[in-house]
């Protein structure tokens, strides 16, 4: 009987794997944090670890680290769950010496299971090889060197899958009951998620904003764990890159302010209203979504893309606000991001006449100005503008406010069925 | 704010300017010779505009120049910038000129910093 060793400080997404990996035939152990996880790598000898790198009580990549440290342990499978949205965090993982990453709103229990049963014996042949010859077998599971000046890449948000697949688990009454003691258990987290969030507005104490800010993104893993294992995945999506948000401002708790409560705020909306859907949610195609920057300065204009990069879209950027107009009359896009002050034509112009072209009617239109006070935020509403966010802002909440906008202007108008 | 120059504390915000290159050496060096490049353009026309008495050119510039600085970490260079955009757009330009030693003297700073933090 193969052993895996679980660390995961959310108990219900433990009980849950658990419990799955048990009926799959695994004698498993759980455990909630990075040190005791290390030590019951020595006492329990698992033939498989699975960690998750975003847990709030777990410094995973260190974890990683020390088990591959000691001549122990060198070889041990290790898998670990990490967010789409943290780039930097899945490379680290690799260099550290995880065999294989997956993205956790993304995966499901059956994948989850999969990978493990791949990754033990991919490892088992490794071993057996190398103590028959000195050539290692090869293995797929390597990531891709970052090539030098190139971003390390992420790992790929999965492309259009429908939101319920009947074929995601062959045990339909396990996803079936997982579902039903997530949804029945949301109105009371997300009444909690929403008396953290006034509490978070109401302080400007950094030390209880900082707790705060721990407790929202303890809730959010858990809801980014939970909805990913029952196989929703527009809720998976969204909340993961909140979850990456949430861990980003545990770090820089100064960094709240008005436009990052509201756009806190907006998502957790959307989650909320997404979830009354059940299982009916909707899970509108995100990949094909076509983004417009318009920005005369250039580095402004690089950090809303690069800003946008990191959730997986792919803008076009333009210097000038005439060529733009003229691109919007030829083209639709789902989204449109404006710098206000630009030479020759205002963002506020500009908006007032994207407003007009009939493709761009209901098109949102973000501005992206330093000009944040009450009667800018008023000309920009007045102009047509769906918001605001102020320079310089942090690159995951105007991630954030891109994907939120993208996803309710495709739920409203759904594309035709084929 | 003509405000004296804070020189106690660092003039870049790095784990800013890390966040915005994703932390690989390559992109945060090219990064900061555009910002250098960039700024040391906004800077010359802010001192021509300013010789010239023209509050417009003045605040179009100061504002594009505070935008990028506050965008990469520059936090008290954006701030000078603002004043002087802030000024201009009064049509004073009295605080403008008062202020604008003060920014070059945080520019000569920041760009120091960088340089140093580029190597």
């Amino acid at each position: 009987m193969k052993k895996l060793l679980l660390i995961e400080d959310d108990k219900i997404v433990s009980t849950i794997y658990s419990n799955k990996f048990r009926t799959e035939g695994y004698q498993v152990e759980a455990v909630a944090d990075g040190p005791t996880g290390l030590k019951t790598v020595h006492e329990f000898q698992p033939d498989a670890v699975i960690l998750d790198l975003m847990g709030p009580q777990l410094n995973g990549v260190e974890v990683i680290k020390q088990i591959r440290g000691l001549a122990s342990t060198k070889l041990l499978p290790i898998i670990v769950f990490s967010n789409a949205y943290m780039p930097q965090m899945v490379q680290d993982a690799w260099k550290a010496g995880a065999n294989a990453c997956l993205v956790k709103s993304s995966t499901t229990a059956k994948h989850l299971a999969e990978t493990v049963a791949k990754v033990i014996a991919e490892s088992e042949a490794k071993t057996k090889a190398e103590s028959v010859s000195a050539q290692p077998a090869p293995s797929n599971l390597q990531p891709e060197p970052v090539a030098a000046g190139r971003r390390p890449k992420g790992i790929p948000m999965p492309s259009y899958t429908p939101s319920f697949d009947p074929e995601i688990d062959p045990d339909i009454e396990f996803q079936a009951d997982l579902r039903k003691t997530f949804l029945d258990s949301l109105p009371q987290t997300m009444a909690t998620i929403r008396l953290q969030l006034q509490a978070l507005t109401k302080t400007d104490d950094l030390l209880q904003r900082t707790g705060i800010i721990f407790e929202l993104y303890r809730k959010i893993h858990s809801l980014t764990s939970n909805s990913a294992m029952t196989g929703l995945k527009l809720v998976a999506r969204i909340s993961s890159a909140l979850e990456a948000f949430m861990q980003e401002l545990h770090k820089k708790p100064d960094h709240v302010n008005a436009s990052v409560s509201r756009t806190i705020a907006q998502t957790v909306d959307l989650l909320g209203n997404l979830l009354k859907e059940g299982e009916n949610a909707p899970n509108p195609r995100l990949d094909n979504a076509t983004l417009l920057v318009v920005d005369d300065d250039l580095i402004s204009r690089r950090a809303v893309v690069f800003a946008l990069e990191k959730v997986e879209f792919k803008p076009i950027s333009l210097d000038d606000p005439f060529a733009a107009l003229k691109m919007l009359e030829e083209n639709t896009f789902d989204i449109v991001f404006l710098d206000i002050d630009m030479p020759g034509m205002s963002g506020l112009e500009l908006c007032q006449k994207i407003k007009m072209l009939p493709k761009h009617k209901t098109t949102p239109v973000i501005f992206i100005s330093s000009m944040t006070d009450f009667q800018s935020r008023a000309q920009t509403a007045l102009s047509g503008g769906a918001d605001l966010i102020g320079k310089p802002f942090l690159f995951l909440e105007l991630a954030l406010k891109a994907l939120l906008n993208i996803v309710k202007a495709r739920l409203a108008n759904p594309a035709p069925a084929k | 704010m003509q405000g004296a120059n804070d020189f106690s504390s660092p003039p870049v915000d790095m784990d800013r300017l890390r966040d915005f290159t994703d932390g690989t050496s390559e992109n945060l060096r090219e990064l900061i010779n555009l910002y250098i490049d960039q700024t040391d353009i906004y800077l010359t026309e802010l001192k021509t505009a300013a010789d010239a008495g023209d509050p417009n050119q003045v605040r179009r510039i100061a504002h594009s120049a505070a935008g990028s600085s506050a965008t990469c970490g520059m936090t008290a260079l954006a701030a000078f910038l603002r004043t002087i955009e802030q000024a201009a757009e009064g049509s004073s330009l009295d605080e403008a000129l008062l202020t604008l030693p003060h920014a070059l003297a945080e520019y000569d700073r920041v760009k120091a910093y960088l340089l140093e933090h580029s190597r």
